[in-house]
Order: structure tokens, then sequence, then C-alpha cells
């Protein structure tokens, strides 16, 4: 039995130190449920401005998200969110998060339906390759990751610096501000506290005090020179916690309290040109990992459009040819030539036409996608977007029900 | 108890025998209560102790001092009611901060790289000693509660100010004012803490204006006596042979 114990110990100090390993290469993105990455928080236009910085460089992480108007139910509405971004720790450091242009240090109040613009800049500060995601936190119903994307970080983690200017005038290194008072004044408790225990310490300390105690010789347990250490060190304590208290009044006169309280928000203007999508049916055909959608579509706008790209968690499937060249996007994450439409001539304005959409690549699988069928809310969402013969783009969402078919068509 | 042949047979190896007791004792109660009371710590107001954003005027030194306070009670109760050694409170406090500096260079910077100026401990050590000393001088756990388990909650501010305050200038970040504690906060990422988790003066003790602090301070040297109370009664329940009668 005993021995068992032991293998169990070995075994699990094993796995504990595996486990930070794996942990840095995968942190869990695809994990979430896919009903709630396609229906939830849909990402787009998401851009890294480098994949490659040095320490004390900046990487700006920008781009947009709609809030799906088909929200599951099964989390909390973001009435309470807090604009985030997904990385292994403070590998980098966040310099500013602007949502719609205006800072976004705390949380706010998002708008179900609407539209919002964000740029994130993170100052690298450890070395090593690191996954980089936007990422957006609803208060009770839990965090959103968009596409992550692998930025390496190079040079010399000792050489970081952190400084930020006060209102005082003062320019501080957040790594190492306040520390020595905070370790000096540790030090010296300990110090105090130290004392006071090898004072008792280095006599007969258990026993023997506990059957002087019972033959009723109690006084001889405390002594005269007990209470006088005892005192001088109560005087001592109280005077250090008042040095402690006014002399850094002294020092730093003027402090604020802890900041906190939602900010405000307001999202980005509606679309007035816009391109109608409604889903009428949606198959999944689970062994040819592909998405058929059909689809009405109105032309609302005032040029005629074609469907460029179906997105959704993410994922981005593109009809080669009608989408502009995408820019820098995680190869895992892109269909080049994923998107197929029965009906590929433009729509003009004014029309309403029936496209037949299959989208088809092996991401459904690898992005966990699949799986939404083990779901409580097994509907499916995304985002087309139709673009005209000047690349002018519109974006419409849409989302319902997802039929499986299990075996081949 | 069956009768034993006596071990030893002189003084000073009885003094040997004695003190070796002690140290083996000594070392077991250190280790196991630095693992105990800080993961006591961790689980009931963890976050307050790990992160400077979190040790506001209204809910960091109520909790701290009020939930640390249970295992010093019972510390005292033992070693004073059992040998007169008072020194119960200081002990298991700096068990606790073993436990949380162990915790902060090894994990919380070693492994995770935060900077330790964001992730101290506040420390109790300073109320500690006054607690201990109380207990000494008044041989009384009633004046014990009242007066010390009283300063022990009123002294946890101001023990702190001095490693605090620093973390207090105000910055004018990106147009919105912020004390370095909260940029600290946002900028040292804490990737499953997005910052609505934050209880940041949150109450409805709002009559008091600018005078939080005090009393909050007050509110909770006044939990702080009850705390003693509970705990002391639970002590003298609990730290007692009279679950192994018939076998002494
Ligand atoms: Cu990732």
């Amino acid at each position: 039995m005993r021995r068992k114990i032991t293998n169990l110990g070995i075994i699990s100090l094993i796995l504990l130190s595996i486990a930070p390993a794996s942990l840095v290469n995968a942190h869990g993105e695809r994990s979430q449920e896919p009903f709630l990455r396609m229906l939830s928080v849909q990402w787009y236009d998401t851009k890294w401005s480098t994949d490659k910085v040095a320490v004390n460089e900046e990487v700006v992480l920008s781009g947009k998200f709609h809030l799906h108007t088909g929200w599951p139910e099964a989390i909390a509405k973001p009435d309470v969110a807090f604009m985030h971004v997904y990385v292994p720790g403070p590998v980098f450091v966040r310099k500013g998060v602007w949502v719609n242009g205006k800072p976004m240090v705390r949380s706010a109040s998002y708008e179900i339906g609407r539209d919002y613009e964000y740029k994130i800049v993170m100052k690298a500060r450890r070395p090593g390759m690191h996954h980089l995601h936007p990422m957006l936190n609803v208060k009770d119903g839990g965090p959103n990751a968009g596409p992550g994307n692998w930025v390496e970080i190079t040079g010399d983690a000792a050489d970081f610096t952190n400084p930020v200017t006060t209102l005082t005038g003062e320019t501080v290194d957040l790594e190492t501000w306040g520390w020595s008072r905070v370790r000096n004044w540790h030090i010296l408790w300990a110090l105090l506290g130290g004392f006071w225990l090898v004072w008792w310490l280095r006599r007969p300390l258990l026993a023997g005090r506990n059957i002087l105690l019972r033959q009723g010789r109690e006084d001889e347990l405390i002594t005269p020179m007990d209470r006088k250490v005892g005192m001088g060190l109560g005087i001592l304590t109280l005077a250090l916690i008042f040095y402690g208290y006014f002399s850094t009044i002294d020092k730093f006169p003027i402090t604020v309290p802890l900041q906190a309280g939602l900010m405000e928000l307001n999202p980005l203007p509606v679309d007035e040109d816009v391109v109608d999508v409604e889903l009428q049916e949606a198959h999944y055909d689970i062994p040819g990992r592909s998405v058929r959608m059909t689809v009405n579509v109105t032309n609302g706008a005032t040029s005629p459009v074609r469907l460029g790209e179906f997105a959704t968690a993410s994922i981005r499937w593109l009809n080669a040819g009608v989408a502009p060249d995408v820019g820098p996007y995680p190869q895992d994450l892109i269909a080049l030539n994923g998107l197929e439409v029965d009906s590929d001539t433009p729509i003009q304005p004014g029309e309403t036409r029936t496209l037949n959409i299959v989208a088809t690549d092996a991401a459904w699988e690898t992005e966990r996608l699949a799986l939404l069928i083990y779901d409580p809310d097994s509907r499916f969402g995304g985002m087309l977007f139709f673009y005209d013969e000047n690349g002018k783009r519109h974006k419409q969402t849409f989302g319902g029900p997802l039929i499986p078919t299990f075996t081949a068509i | 108890m069956r009768t034993v042949a006596p071990g030893v047979d002189s003084y000073a190896e009885a003094y040997r025998v004695h003190r070796a007791f002690d140290y083996i004792l000594v070392f077991i109660f250190i280790t196991l209560l630095t693992g105990i009371h800080h993961l006591h710590a961790m689980l009931s107001v963890g976050d307050w102790t790990f992160w400077t954003d979190w040790k506001d005027r209204r809910w960091w030194l109520f909790v701290i001092p009020l939930s640390s306070l249970v295992f010093p009670v019972v510390g005292q109760y033992i070693l004073w009611q059992h040998c007169r050694v008072p020194f119960g409170a200081t002990l298991m406090v700096v068990c606790l901060l073993l436990g949380q500096w162990i915790d902060r260079v090894n994990n919380f910077a070693g492994w995770v790289y935060y900077p330790l100026n964001f992730v101290w401990p506040g420390t109790l050590l300073p109320s500690a000693i006054i607690l201990d000393l109380v207990l000494m001088f008044t041989n009384s756990y009633v004046l014990t509660a009242v007066l010390g388990a009283w300063s022990w909650g009123i002294l946890f501010y101001p023990s702190q100010w001095y490693m605090l305050g620093a973390f207090h200038l105000p910055v004018d970040y990106h147009g919105v004012l912020m004390s370095i504690a909260d940029v600290q906060g946002f900028e040292y990422i804490r990737t499953g803490t997005p910052e609505y988790i934050r209880i940041i003066e949150k109450g409805t003790l709002r009559t008091f204006g600018q005078d939080v602090t005090p009393v909050s301070a007050f509110f909770c040297a006044f939990a702080c006596i009850l705390v003693y109370f509970v705990f002391n009664q639970f002590a003298k329940l609990v730290a007692s042979v009279k679950f192994i009668k018939g076998r002494i």
C-alpha cells in the first residue's frame, strides 16, 4: 500500500512537470464548445502587425468583432465584458487597448447585434514563441478567444524595461518599482517576528512547560525578563507601524485609490448599405468535412455583389477570385479555395437569389467544430462577405439549425 | 498507558531528549502549518493576497485580517493553554508568510514571470506580535479578544502602507486616471482573470465620503473580536485529550 502511494506520488509529480510544456503549445482555444464559438463573438479582420519582435518592441493586434444576434441562451449576455488578450501570462505586457477608438482599460457594456473595432498594443517581454489571440471575456459567460497567431520574441528578457510616468512627474519602471520597499518591510518584520520566536525557542519549550504548568508553577514560565523584552518589542512594533505609515504619507503625499467601474462604449454605426442573408437550411456532411448551406440573398446595396467569403469561429473559407488578398492570416484557419457557390454571377441590386454554398475544409474537424452535434444548442452561425466589382465589402451574419449527415453523400 | 522503562538516566540526557522532541515538533508544525495556512489563505482570500490591484480600501483590509485570524487564535490557545508559550499568533503568521513567499517566488515569478512587485502578500506580523503580547500580559482570552484582536484588525492597514503607498501614485493612462497598481493589473496579463472580477470598493457603505479606510478598519476590528471568541471556543472544544479518554 505504502509503495502504491509512493508510486502515485511520483507519477503525479512527473505529470505535473510535463503539464506546463503542453500548455504552452495549445492553451485550449479549441476546447470551447463550437456553438459558443460560432454564435457569440464573431471575429474578423484580425491582424498582427508582425510575427517577430525583439524584447521591448511592440506588436499591434487589431481587428473587429460582431456580437451575433443568435447569442446562445446558455451563456450570459455581454452587459459587462472585458476586451482581453489570450497569451500565456505576461510574456507580453499590454500597453494599451482601444475599442472603437476609446481607451478600454476596464470592462464595458457591449451590445448584441453590433460591431466593434479594437486595437491592442503589446510590448514583448519574454523571449520565445507565443500564441497571441484577441479575447472577449463576458461576465458570467466566460472567455471567447479569437484567432491566434504565433509571435516570436527574440532577445534577452533581462533587457526588458517598462517605464511609466506618473502624474506626480516621476518615471518609474514597473518591473521593479516599489519592490525594495516591499522586500525591506517584509525582512524587517520577519526579523522582529523571528526574534520573538527564537526568544522562546531557545529554552525548553513544550513538555517541560506543560509539566510546570500542571504543577501550578505558572509564574516561573514568564520571567520578568520576558516581560521586559515583550514590553520593548511591543513599543518597537507600534513605533514602526506609525513610522511606516507616516513616513510613507510624507514620501508619497499624493495618491489615488484603485480605480474601477464600467467604461462608456458605443458600438460602430450600423451599415446602411446591406446585403440581406436568410438561411434556408444547412447540413453538416461529417465524412466529407463540409457544410452545405442554402441561403436567400437579397442585395440591398447599390452595386452588384458576389459572395467572397464565409467565416465562422475565426476560420475563413474563401471564394478564390472574388475575395481580395487576405493578407497574413494563420494558415490552419484559412481555406483558400474552400468555398463553392452554385450561382456565382453578380447579384444585382434589388435581386433576391437562392445560393447553395459548400464550405469544405479539414478545419471543421481540426478546430473541433464538428463536435457541434454534442452541444446543447446545435445551431451554427457565421458571416458572409460579399464584394462588388470595386472591392467594396458587405458583411452579413446569419445563423440557424445545422443537421448532421452521418453517411457519405 | 503501559509502564515503560525510563529511557533517560541523567538530567542532561533528559534535557537533550526534551529539546529534540521540541525541535521535531516545531519542524513538523512549521511544515504542516505553512502548507495548510497558506492553502487556507489562497482558498479564502487568494486574489487579495496575490495582486496589488486587489488591495483596495474597503475589502482587502477587511477580508485579510478576518480570514487570517482563524489560525492564530487556535495557535495561541494551544500554546498558551498548555505551555504558556506566547508566540502562537506570530508562529502562525510566520508560517503563512513562508508559504506565501515560496509560492510567489517559485510560481508567480519563477514559473509565469510576474514581477514580484505585483504579487507580494501583505504582512500580518505587526498585528500578530501585538496579539501575542496582549495575551502574555493579560493572561486572559477575553481581554486578548477585545484588545488584541481589535488591534489585529485596526493595525493591518497602517502596517501595509509602507509597501502599498508607492503603488497608489496616480497615472494618466491614455486619458484614464489609474493608480500604478491598476496599471500593473492591466499590463501584466492574467489570462484567466478578466478585469471585471475585481471587487474594488463595492458595497453600500457610502455615507462616509473619503473615510472608507478607517470605517472599514474599525468594522473589521470589531468583527475580529467576534472571530477571536468563536475560534477560541472552537480551539477549547477540539484541542483537548478528551477524545482519547481512557487511553492515557
Ligand atoms: Cu493559442
